[in-house]
């Protein structure tokens, strides 16, 4: 777990004495391999910017309590991820917030992404400019990500669609605010055959983290815009529909003929 | 032997010989009648002579004399060597009219006898020819190719020694064209009466599960009909089997059970008739292929989790299998007051699922499933009872089997083969493949494995492993320290799996270079639901071409030579290879249709070669109706050997009748051959008719005695 600036500490994922932050030897490594598979884990890509990997960590570790208390998920504390270093086949979720500090992708990066993608894992990019990019105009993050996403297999991607399996994940949802509300969600093209139908790349632009975050207290670290109580309760069942589809796949979808195999069982 | 003719070769052109002969003509007219007195000329009757010697020494005749060497002529037998030449004393019939012509040529001038035999003798088959396992008499195709060696102006005959069932005869009998006579003797007696079994319909295939249909015949002579016969269907090689009455001389039905995936071989008998004259044809073999109906499987998922895709991944995208899976998204305990409408959550159908639909499924998986009350403990002994009576059932373990919380503690402990000791170790491992297996079909020659059994497979890691202490089965698959990893067991007439560890999704998201997920667990789920492919003990026997090849599936090295009952009774041992990854291979030429037995003293097969209804067996009876006709035709003679004996052979000139009383006498007495007389030229000699001094003297004889004659 050496991925961290020291300026950054404090979003380590869990706590680790100094000495123990040093190259990725195989022991360090196996070390994280470990502790990234006793649990689900929820992760998210460290930005470099404190202040966002802060608000990263505090919404998983939100959404977290959430997933436990109400359903029968039960993750361990959010991983920061460094993507250039840290291996990422563990994680069925990496949450990435864009920022304006991110700096554009190494070869060897690109080609890990385009692994995790292919092997089933699930990138949620979140701009976080929705309150930013005006009427058809194009927020900061939005261009942020336009740049980092050069040389990813980023498939073609469409709006969410209102029978998706997201939907239904485990709560009913015709929206996915977060921080902020009305931002659209894209999600790949459903193709059942291919990682259970489950899309590689969800692109959104609500800053769902700083929905999801709480402090030590327990109480929200930043307020809701427009805002209601409802807002935020929405963000979080959308948070709990996410890694509901990021690990149940298609289940859901394929819920609807449940009846009709048992129907035709027996006969 | 010569013969000799007279050719002319003009030494000069014909034309000029015309010309000359044309000239000297005129003067001989003139000399002849000329106004002169004393006419005609004195002497030109000599002059004339003398002109014509000239021209004759001209015209330059030769004798050719050609020198010629008798052909002998060729007699043709194609005897039958068929299975059905094997009934009764129709073999030795064969023999004796075979030697008996042979004799009889050997006594003959200018006479060859070729025999063709059909089959070929093992010994003279070409590698590409027909093989001897051909089902049915193929005696024109025979003849065919033996009459293509022949000249017809040589071909005296030939002669089919057979019980006259011939499954070529040509469609169109009346063009036959042979230069020569098709005779028939017919071994066998007319009129014997024969019991056989034909398998009027055979399905070939059917679900497992359900029955198919098979309809059957058995066919007697009208004169000794019985009215029902009993009739003894055996499977796969079983030594008994169950007894049916069925009636003689209608089509009748009987169901069968498929009771297992692949092939399955039946055996149908039905016992001796009053006459008989093989019990060859008074069998069937029918191989039904079972074909499974889709396969249904449960999967109980305790919690979502990481694997859970997985498990999905493989059993949605096996187009053999229906998936009904069901994951506790929430615990019971966990009610936060939502409203339902706002949830899109389902009660767990446990009741339909454990009681009401139980055994419709052919797997349950619980994958990392809990005892959290969700189910309640009689269906949990519902499991057991469906295992039992031949169930499948495959546990993953994950990290939440405490004590209170495994499935052991519960009524499954009584099938589940490891027993949990409670320790989870969290450590780096490779999950490696056991000696044992190594040679288990589900594990054996995974992608990756290394071929040398020490070999560490280069899959990547796990990090987790729950331990057990193995009660029963077999275990596959070692964790860390040789800790059981994967345990397989039989229990009742079901099976279970025990899969102690969640971690094989790190292989399905290409940790380290990821592992055979797919191929294990699609071996492994389809191992619990028996498909006889992955069947770690077994003896198969498949059929390709004359060559059976035989295979045995055995955990241990097995050094027990098979031992292969033919359908004649005769054995034959054929010691196996072991290829080291729980197969051992041989393989047995066969050269007879029918069933062949195999067994190793523990395991036994049965291989059907041939053809369902042999055409070779399916009338055995002798016969001239074929055959009849073609002598006709030819102007050949049918002699049945069993009531004229062997006919006596002899070689007419062309023109003469070539059997006794033709083609129409129900048996002929005598056959015959046609003398061809043919006869090749070895060589010509040319020489001048009249030697040219003779002619010298001749032609200046004439001269002078014209000149004389004319000096008077």
């Amino acid at each position: 777990m050496s991925f961290v600036a020291s300026s950054a500490k404090r979003s380590l994922a869990w706590a680790q004495p100094d000495d123990a932050v040093v190259a990725s030897s195989p022991p360090a490594s196996d070390r994280f391999a470990l502790e990234a598979t006793k649990d689900t884990r929820l992760a998210y890509v460290l930005t470099g910017d404190t202040k966002v990997d802060e608000t990263s960590r505090a919404g998983l570790a939100g959404l977290g309590q959430i997933l436990a208390r109400r359903t029968s998920i039960e993750p361990g504390a959010p991983v920061g991820l460094d993507v250039e270093r840290d291996e990422l086949a563990f994680f069925p979720l990496i949450y990435w917030p864009m920022t304006d500090r991110q700096a554009p992708l190494s070869d060897r990066a690109r080609a890990r992404l385009n692994d995790f993608m292919r092997n089933g894992g699930t990138i949620l990019f979140d701009t976080r400019d929705q309150n930013l990019s005006g009427i058809g105009g194009v927020g900061p993050g939005t261009q942020t990500l336009r740049g980092l996403v050069q040389g990813l297999d980023i498939p073609a991607l469409i709006e969410v669609p209102a029978d998706h399996v997201m939907t239904k994940a485990f709560y009913l949802l015709h929206q996915f605010p977060g921080r902020w509300e009305g931002g659209r969600l894209f999600v790949q093209k459903p193709d059942e055959r291919v990682n259970d139908g489950v899309s590689s790349v969800i692109i959104g632009a609500n800053d769902f983290a700083a929905a999801w975050a709480i402090d030590n207290t327990g109480r929200p670290m930043f307020s809701v815009v427009p805002g209601s109580a409802r807002q935020r309760e929405l963000a979080f069942r959308f948070g709990v529909n996410l890694v509901m589809y990021a690990l149940t796949g298609n289940y859901k979808a394929d819920q609807v003929h449940v009846d009709e195999i048992l129907e035709r069982l027996g006969q | 032997m010569s013969a000799s003719s007279i050719i002319w070769n003009p030494l000069l052109p014909v034309d000029i010989l015309i010309a000359m002969a044309v000239l000297g003509g005129l003067v001989m007219l003139a000399g002849c009648f000329a106004p002169r007195p004393g006419l005609p000329a004195p002497g030109v009757v000599w002059r004339i002579a003398a002109t014509a010697a000239v021209l004759c020494a001209l015209a330059n005749p030769s004798i050719v004399i050609e020198d010629r060497t008798p052909l002998t002529d060729i007699g043709l037998v194609v005897v039958d060597r068929s299975q059905s030449q094997t009934i009764g004393d129709r073999r030795v019939q064969t023999n004796a009219a075979l030697s008996q012509v042979a004799d009889w040529a050997a006594s003959q001038t200018n006479f060859e006898l070729r025999v063709v035999e059909l089959p070929a003798p093992a010994d003279a088959r070409s590698p590409t020819g027909p093989s001897g396992l051909r089902d049915g008499t193929h005696l024109f195709e025979a003849l065919d190719r033996a009459l293509i060696d022949i000249p017809r102006d040589r071909f005296a005959g030939a002669m089919l020694i057979t019980d006259g069932r011939v499954h070529d005869l040509p469609d169109n009998v009346a063009a036959l064209d042979t230069d020569g006579p098709v005779h028939a003797v017919l071994t066998g007696a007319r009129d014997a009466g024969d019991r056989k079994l034909t398998i009027v319909e055979n399905p070939g295939f059917g679900i497992v599960g359900q029955t198919v249909r098979l309809t059957l015949r058995i066919d007697e002579p009208s004169a000794v009909r019985a009215r029902q016969a009993q009739v003894t269907i055996r499977r796969d090689g079983a030594a008994d089997g169950r007894t049916i009455l069925a009636p003689v001389g209608v089509n009748h039905s009987i169901d069968l059970v498929v009771d297992r995936g692949g092939t399955s071989v039946f055996e149908l008998s039905v016992g001796p008739g009053r006459e008989e004259l093989t019990q060859a044809n008074n069998r069937a073999v029918v191989t039904v292929n079972g074909i499974r109906d889709r396969l249904r499987v449960l999967l109980v998922s305790g919690a979502p989790h990481p694997g859970e895709r997985t498990w999905r991944n493989l059993l949605k995208a096996d187009p053999s299998v229906d998936l009904v899976h069901f994951t506790i998204l929430r615990p019971p305990e966990k009610q936060d007051g939502t409203p339902v409408r706002e949830l899109s959550l389902i009660a767990f159908p446990y009741r339909e699922l454990f009681e009401v639909k139980l055994n419709d499924f052919d797997l349950i998986i619980f994958d990392r499933y809990r005892r959290m009350g969700v189910l309640p403990s009689i269906y949990l002994r519902n499991i057991v009872n469906y295992v039992e009576s031949g169930g499948a059932l495959l546990e993953a373990t994950g990290p939440e089997v405490t004590p209170a919380t495994s499935l052991y503690r519960t009524a499954l402990a009584s099938v589940l083969p490891g027993e949990p000791t409670g320790t989870v170790t969290e450590a780096p491992y490779i999950a490696d493949v056991n000696e044992t297996g190594r040679r288990h079909p589900v594990t054996a020659a995974l992608p990756g494995i290394g071929l040398a059994e020490d070999d560490t497979p280069d899959w990547g890691r796990w990090f987790r492993h729950v331990d057990a202490r193995p009660k029963s089965g077999t275990v596959v698959m070692d964790g860390p320290d040789g800790r059981p990893l994967l345990i397989l067991d039989r229990v009742g007439e079901g099976r279970v799996g025990q899969f102690l560890s969640d971690h094989i999704w790190l292989w399905a998201r290409g940790f380290e270079g990821g592992g055979p997920h797919n191929e294990l667990l699609r071996r492994l789920a389809h191992w619990l639901m028996k498909e006889p492919e992955l069947e770690e003990d077994r003896l198969t026997a498949t059929v390709r071409g004359d060559t059976i090849e035989i295979v045995r599936h055995s955990l241990a090295p097995d050094p027990a030579p098979v031992v292969v009952t033919g359908p004649t009774g005769e054995t034959t041992t054929v010691t196996l290879e072991e290829l080291g990854d729980g197969r051992a291979v041989g393989n047995m030429a066969v050269d007879e249709t029918g069933i062949y037995r195999l067994d190793d003293g523990s395991r036994t097969a049965v291989a059907g070669v041939g053809t369902i209804n042999p055409v070779e067996f399916a009338d055995v009876t002798a016969t001239d109706a074929l055959l009849r006709p073609v002598a006709a035709v030819t102007g050949g003679g049918v002699n049945w050997l069993s009531e004229s004996g062997p006919p006596d052979i002899r070689r007419v000139r062309p023109g003469r009748g070539l059997a006794d009383g033709g083609a129409q006498k129900p048996s002929a007495g005598w056959l015959a051959f046609q003398r061809k007389g043919a006869s090749a030229v070895t060589g010509v000699r040319e020489m001048p008719f009249l030697p040219a001094l003779v002619l010298l003297f001749a032609i200046g004889g004439l001269l002078l005695a014209a000149w004389r004659r004319e000096g008077k």
